[in-house]
């Protein structure tokens, strides 16, 4: 890897930090769009009418919310480690849609 | 009260109740007589009324039991006469049993069975017997059913002939192993413009699944093109076989080509640009690659696991194929040395395509149903 001079450095430490807030992002968007397209493409029963179920739906989509966002920490790591630059501008703009995909779903889909 | 002149008596009840004791002295005698004669006549007419109200109710009771008992006796005679084959005596027999008695429970039966044979009827009922007298035979030989089969392209038009057909193919497929002649027959059936709608939809059917048997899903495509109509959902589910087929076709195509071309890539940094192959082993498989792929399978792995069911190798394979891709795209970089944008996007591009291709193809080949869902 060529790095210009004056450029940031990131230490592996906040690669990994910059890997892992990439991680959790992506984990919250992805919990949102699966909950987003839970309620308007595969409607569950209402919780109060049902007596017993082998699996959480909630659980479930946290867990493969949290799927998601442990594959997305690698390439938050990758992209720190090639782009230091480029991957903190992304981790912005990750965190923006993270936070706005949750709100929209908390409003339409909660 | 006023005096009756002479030689006028009251009569009856009057004079009974009547306060000279003239009158009641002498005719209280005739008076009860008369009145006993009355009572006798209008007992007598009651008598009369019930007897013939009874015999009447009586004779239609033991009328309708002889209709019932008739009509019965019509339908067993039927159901007797269907069996031996004497087709246009049960129908004249159902006939009698639905006209005798229209409300009996066995009508409803009879009425389907009557129209069943109605709608059988062509050629005085020869064509059936001769279907009938080979189907009912467990032990028909090969010899019957080809003759059965000859005799059938002489029939009349109408429903028969393509059930002989049907007959014919189930014979020659299952019990004769002659998925040739089988699939002739089908082939009949669905050209029969006199048969059943529901005839030549089976017929279809039929086909369809003796071609895919052979592996000759094109053959099945070009059946269920020539009746589009006739079952649209095993033509959608054929079409969505032969699209499946031609997807798989396209994913072994990419994934095959961009390994070849890592190959050439790692090859040629190798043998042409002089390059270490420890180094460019390095270069190509990296560790952080590699720990993508183990959690790509392993973690979805797990979380199938703790799912309960379905099945772990969709996600281990496409695991594996990730770092295919990956190993692949990176020997293509070592080989052909190349970093302006329009190759990195096109490298970027020909990535996704292969992984595209590798999930695809982990579907497929652990349980195509997945893919069903996904409606491929």
């Amino acid at each position: 890897m060529t790095t210009r001079p004056g450029a940031f450095v990131p230490s592996v430490g906040a690669k990994m930090t910059i890997a892992l807030v990439f991680g959790l992002t992506v984990m919250v968007f992805a919990y949102s769009t699966i909950r987003i397209a839970d309620v308007f493409l595969f409607p569950e029963p209402n919780p109060a009418v049902v007596v017993w179920t082998d699996r959480s739906r909630f659980v479930w989509r946290i867990l493969i919310a949290a799927y998601l966002g442990g594959a997305s920490i690698f390439g938050g790591y990758s992209l720190a480690n090639r782009t230091p630059n480029c991957g903190l501008v992304w981790l912005e703009r990750s965190i923006f849609v993270a936070v706005v995909s949750l709100l929209g779903q908390a409003i339409f889909a909660p | 009260m006023k005096h009756r002149p002479c030689g006028v008596q009251p009569r009856g009840r009057f004079v009974l109740f009547s306060p000279n004791p003239r009158y009641r002295d002498s005719h209280v005698f005739a008076a009860s007589k008369a009145e006993r004669r009355r009572s006798q006549s209008l007992a007598g007419a009651i008598v009369t009324c019930s007897l013939f109200i009874s015999t009447s109710v009586g004779a239609q009771t033991i009328s309708a039991d002889g209709t019932k008992s008739a009509a019965r006796q019509a339908y067993e005679r039927a159901e007797s006469a269907a069996a031996a084959l004497h087709f246009s005596e049960a129908l004249a027999a159902y006939d009698r049993a639905i006209t005798l008695d229209p409300s009996a429970p066995f009508v409803r039966v009879a009425r389907a069975r009557a129209a069943d044979l109605r709608a059988h009827a062509e050629g005085d009922f020869v064509p059936l017997t001769r279907l009938e007298t080979v189907r009912r035979n467990p032990t028909v030989s090969r010899e019957d059913v080809e003759t059965l089969a000859r005799d059938a392209a002489k029939f009349p038009p109408g429903r028969v002939r393509s059930e002989v057909q049907l007959v014919v193919a189930e014979a020659f497929w299952h019990r004769f192993g002659a998925p040739d002649l089988a699939a002739q027959a089908l082939d009949a059936a669905l050209e029969d413009p006199s048969a059943d709608r529901l005839t030549r939809a089976l017929a279809l059917n039929e086909l369809v699944a003796l071609e895919r048997e052979r592996e000759r899903l094109d053959v099945a495509a070009a059946v269920v093109d020539r009746f589009p109509d006739l079952a649209p959902n095993l033509t959608a589910e054929v079409r969505r076989l032969v699209r499946r087929i031609w997807f798989g076709r396209l994913a072994w195509g990419s994934f095959s080509g961009l390994i070849l071309l890592g190959v050439m890539g790692g090859l040629r940094a190798i043998f042409g640009r002089g390059a270490e192959p420890d180094a460019v082993i390095r270069d190509v498989v990296r560790p952080f690659s590699v720990g993508f792929a183990l959690y790509i399978g392993g973690a979805a792995s797990v979380l199938v696991r703790i799912h309960g069911e379905g099945d772990v190798r969709p996600f281990l394979w496409l695991g594996f194929g990730v770092l295919a891709v990956d190993i692949a795209v990176r020997g293509w970089r070592a080989g052909f040395v190349n970093e302006r944008v329009f190759v990195r996007v096109l490298r970027a591009l020909v990535s996704v395509i292969g992984v595209i291709a590798v999930a695809f193809l982990a579907l497929q080949y652990a349980d195509a149903a997945y893919l069903e869902t996904l409606g491929l």
